[in-house]
Order: C-alpha cells, then sequence, then structure tokens
C-alpha cells in the first residue's frame, strides 16, 4: 500500500514538473528563434515561431513578445523567399500593434520595405479605452485611436443584434485621433443599460472596407441624483410675532422720567428763580410721546410686519421644498450617468487576402 | 476735588455700562440743525434780582463715529427787561466730545463760552462741563427722549471766582418718517454762582429746532 501511494506521489510530482518545463520550453521558442536567426538559421527560427503560436503560451504572451514573434516570423519568412507568408506576419504584427517598426540595425532593408509596403497598405487602428468610464457631462467616454498609416475611419455605436444608432466620427485619420461619446444616441436620450459595440471601420481611400475593430462595452445607466429637501426652517429665521414689553415699556417709563425730570429737576438746580412754566408744555409732550409709544407698542400685540415677513419665508420654503420634490420626479425618471466597462478589442477583416 | 469727584463719576458710569455691551460700529452720521430759542435770565446780585428775557438764535451740528460723538451748539440774541430799561445780548458757544456707552447713555465734556455784551463792554466767562444724558425711545422708532444733567467743573471768569454751576435739559427728539428731518422740544436751564454768591446767573430757555441727520 505504501509503495503504490509512494509511487502515486513520485508521479503527480513529475507530471506537475513536466507541465512546468513544457511552458518554460514554449516561452523560450521566442528566444530561441531569436537566436536561431542570428545563426542565420531561417528554418529553424520559423520552426521555433509556429512552434510557439501553436502553443497555449502565445495566447496570453504579452504584446511586447507577440510583437517579436510576428516579427522575426516575417522577416525569416521573407528572407526564405515565402512572400505571402512574410506579408501575412507583418499584416498580423500592423493589425496586433499599427506603431510598430522594424529595427533597420537589425534586418535587412529588403525586410524592413517589405514591412513599411505591408504597413502602409494595411489600414487598421488600434483602440485604446478605459476599463471603466463614470461619463458624465464633463467626462465623456473617449477612446484614443492610433493609425497603422493615414486612412478613412468611421467610428459608430450599435447593440450586437442591430444597426450603427449613433455615429461619433467620420473622417480622415492620419497619425492618432481621440473620439468622444457622450453616451446618447442620435435622438439626443442616454442610452439604456446592456451591452454595445464600438465599432471603428477602416476605409484606404478609394477602396473597400478592410477592416473593423470592436470594443465591446457594457453599459449600466444610472438614474440621478435626487436634490436634497431644503432643511426645516430654523426657528432663529422667524421674527417675533408677539410684542415684547421691551419697547412699550422703554417708551412708558422713557417719557415719565424725562416729563418728571422736567417738573422736578429745575426748582432743585435753581431753587430761588423764577422757573419758567413753559417747561410743562415740554414736560407734557415728552411724557405724552411716552404713553403713546407705549400704547401703539403694548406688551403681547400683534407685530403685523414680522407676521408678514413670516408668511414670505415660510412660502418661499414651501416653494423651493415643491421646486426640489418636482425635480426629484423627473431626476428619478430618467437616467442622467451612466458606467461604461470596456472589453479587449478585436480585429476583424472584412476582406482577407 | 471736583475734578476727581467728576472723573469717579465717569469711570464708574462706563464701567457699570460696559457688560450692557457698547454701541459698537455704529454707522457715521452727520447732523446740522438751526432753531429758535426763547430764554429767560434772571440775574441775583447782592439781593437785587433782574429778570430778563428774549429770543436767542440757535445753530447745531453733530458728528457720530462709533462710540464718539462730537457737538457743537451757538446761540445768539438780545435779553432785555420787561420795560425795556435794561439790555444786553447775549452769545453762547458750547463743544463737547461725548462717548455713547450704551444706546440710552452718553456722558461727554468741553467748553461752554458765554458772553454778555452791553454798551458798557463784553464780559466773557468759559466754563469746563461734564455731562450725563440718558435717552429712552418714546415712540420707536421715530421718537427719543432724553434728559441730561452736568456740572461745571472749572471756569474762566475774569475778575470773579466761581462757586459752582451746574445744568439740566430734557426734551424730545422726533424724526419726520421716511425723512432725514429730526424736530427737537427741549428744555434747559443752567445756573452759574460766582464770587461767594455775590452774583447768580440763571440762564433757561425752550429750544425749538429741526435737524437734517445724513
Amino acid at each position: 500500500m505504501k509503495v503504490v501511494a509512494t509511487a502515486l506521489v513520485i508521479a503527480g510530482i513529475s507530471a506537475g514538473y513536466r507541465a512546468d518545463l513544457r511552458a518554460q520550453a514554449a516561452e523560450d521558442l521566442v528566444a530561441r528563434a531569436v537566436r536561431a536567426y542570428g545563426d542565420v538559421d531561417l528554418d529553424a527560427t520559423v520552426g521555433f515561431l509556429r512552434r510557439w503560436f501553436a502553443s497555449e503560451a502565445a495566447t496570453r504572451a504579452p504584446l511586447d513578445q507577440r510583437r517579436r514573434a510576428l516579427t522575426y516570423l516575417g522577416a525569416a519568412e521573407g528572407l526564405r523567399g515565402n512572400a505571402d507568408s512574410a506579408t501575412s506576419a507583418f499584416e498580423r504584427l500592423v493589425e496586433l500593434d499599427p506603431r510598430a517598426r522594424l529595427d533597420e540595425f537589425i534586418f535587412p532593408p529588403e525586410v524592413t520595405t517589405r514591412f513599411e509596403a505591408v504597413r502602409f497598405r494595411t489600414k487598421v487602428v488600434s483602440v485604446t479605452v478605459a476599463a471603466v468610464t463614470d461619463l458624465r457631462p464633463d467626462l465623456p467616454f473617449t477612446a484614443r485611436l492610433l493609425a497603422s498609416s493615414p486612412h478613412q475611419i468611421r467610428a459608430a455605436l450599435r447593440r450586437p443584434a442591430g444597426g450603427p444608432f449613433r455615429v461619433i466620427y467620420a473622417g480622415l485619420i492620419g497619425d492618432s485621433l481621440s473620439v468622444r461619446w457622450d453616451g446618447r444616441d442620435s435622438s439626443g436620450a442616454l442610452v439604456a443599460s446592456g451591452t454595445y459595440l464600438l465599432e471603428i471601420f477602416s476605409t484606404p481611400a478609394g477602396g473597400d472596407l478592410q477592416r473593423v475593430v470592436q470594443v465591446p462595452l457594457d453599459i449600466t445607466a444610472l438614474p440621478g441624483d435626487t436634490l436634497p429637501a431644503p432643511p426645516a426652517l430654523p426657528d432663529s429665521l422667524l421674527l417675533p410675532v408677539r410684542r415684547g414689553a421691551g419697547p412699550g415699556l422703554e417708551a412708558l417709563f422713557g417719557g415719565i422720567i424725562a416729563g418728571v425730570g422736567l417738573a422736578v429737576l429745575p426748582p432743585v438746580l435753581a431753587p430761588d428763580a423764577d422757573v419758567t412754566a413753559w417747561r410743562w408744555a415740554v414736560a407734557g409732550s415728552v411724557s405724552l410721546a411716552g404713553l403713546v409709544g407705549f400704547l401703539r407698542h403694548l406688551p403681547g400685540g400683534t407685530v403685523a410686519a414680522n407676521q408678514q415677513a413670516n408668511e414670505a419665508l415660510r412660502r418661499e420654503w414651501r416653494e423651493r421644498a415643491a421646486a426640489a420634490a418636482e425635480q426629484n420626479r423627473s431626476r428619478r425618471a430618467e437616467a442622467t450617468s451612466l458606467v461604461i466597462r470596456a472589453g479587449q478589442p478585436a480585429v476583424i477583416r472584412l476582406n482577407p487576402r | 476735588m471736583r475734578w476727581s469727584g467728576v472723573t469717579a463719576v465717569l469711570a464708574g458710569t462706563w464701567m457699570l455700562s460696559l457688560p450692557a455691551g457698547a454701541v459698537a460700529q455704529r454707522r457715521p452720521t452727520l447732523s446740522l440743525g438751526f432753531g429758535l430759542a426763547p430764554t429767560w435770565e434772571e440775574t441775583a446780585r447782592s439781593g437785587t434780582v433782574t429778570s430778563r428775557s428774549g429770543l436767542l438764535l440757535e445753530g447745531a451740528g453733530e458728528v457720530a463715529v462709533s462710540l464718539v460723538e462730537l457737538s457743537v451748539l451757538y446761540r445768539q440774541g438780545g435779553l432785555s427787561t420787561s420795560d425795556g430799561s435794561d439790555q444786553r445780548d447775549l452769545i453762547e458757544g458750547q463743544a463737547t466730545l461725548g462717548l455713547r456707552l450704551v444706546r440710552w447713555l452718553r456722558i461727554d465734556t468741553g467748553p461752554r463760552v458765554r458772553a454778555y455784551v452791553t454798551p458798557a463792554g463784553t464780559e466773557r466767562w468759559t466754563f469746563w462741563e461734564a455731562r450725563i444724558q440718558a435717552g429712552a425711545r418714546v415712540i420707536p422708532p421715530l421718537g427719543w427722549a432724553y434728559l441730561q444733567v452736568g456740572r461745571v467743573f472749572s471756569g474762566d471768569l475774569p475778575g470773579v471766582t466761581l462757586d459752582h454751576g451746574r445744568g439740566a435739559e430734557a426734551g424730545l427728539e422726533m424724526r419726520l418718517a421716511r425723512t432725514p428731518v429730526v424736530g427737537r422740544l427741549g428744555y434747559w436751564i443752567h445756573r452759574v454762582s460766582v464770587g461767594g454768591a455775590q452774583r447768580v446767573e440763571t440762564l433757561q430757555g425752550l429750544s425749538v429746532a429741526l435737524n437734517l441727520v445724513r
């Protein structure tokens, strides 16, 4: 029993080891092909690279390694006299990276010339978009396009099962271009949640449609933020409606004290003088004014002006609350922002050679 | 002694008033006005009393910036006995520097210059006075009643010595609604004793004036 278990463990370890070795060997194939190209062993170069492209490693390899593999494959096939194979490899290279260039210190002129010719007639763009865009009026969805060579493009959006509903650009692209989309269809309404495709059609001048780059977009429409209701009117903003005792009593006692002062002070200050009786007129006027002021400001009375001011304040608050409620109703009814998640771009050849 | 008493009263009033809140950062105001002052004068000289009366013209101005109020007053006119046998002109000018401690309380001090003009010559008296004035809004916000008492604490009277002097004033100021015009009706009295009570001058009058306030 122990013998069987030990054998199984050893078999498992060796199987894993062999898988690692295979993966490592596949990754080494590109490096071995480059060394073989340096040794001018073109057959070996092509052999290593075709084995690499057939492996799983090629599908998950980084862009740099795929670009390197296609460059050496195209160069080796061209030097071996396989023009079609070389052209095909270079076309795939341009589709992979329209900005790819061959190093003239490494590759001979017949290779670089062939590549430039292929690049010039291969009309394609690469598309770079943010993985997630929170679309707002000040932040539209933006796609950065890099062209292999100047050509005509048309950028449009469509449902996977429908025709284009919005063309966001149609015209010439030289080197690079940024196209923006505000998340709306041709009628100006924000699109509903769902899956969409951003397509960039590349057409050579005077030629047929050549390639389409498709970017899948997963769009989620979000309802608009609602406005908060205005805060309740604080009591501190309301004026007192009932009159306090202060103003009325100040008027009454102010008038009385001034009147009494007029009556009492002159005889006190000038006891032996003939004080004029005209001061009584002034004392009476002051006292009467105080009494009038008291009656006009009786404590507890209603202050009409304050009442009106408070009512105006409350009316304004009710209007603001109603306006906010109305706006919230319309905001809830329609989406006001989108979240756009972009997938990996894919190149589709429409007239494969 | 007089100086210290007045200073103590003013300082005490100031300190008592402070907690009630100073009248800070009031809008600067300028007031100019004129009026009439029916005036009665009584001169008691060695037991002989002479009464004169007349109508004085009055002009006044005031500038108030924050707590500080600077005012001037000028009165001039002729006074005569009822039978016209004794007549003299009275010219009086007054300048005060006031401090409004709270809305209803003001203290002020300043000189009062008085000249008696007779055919025989002109007699000029200068007094330094301190006053305290309290006020109340009697018809808010247009009517204002005031009561003021004052004391002479120093004087420059050629040929005689000042015994004492004091005065009082009270009245009513009413602003005409939605205008810069303020009407004033007041009564004032001022009494000065000089030369060991050999001569006592009592001056009292009404003040009916119109002021323009900006």
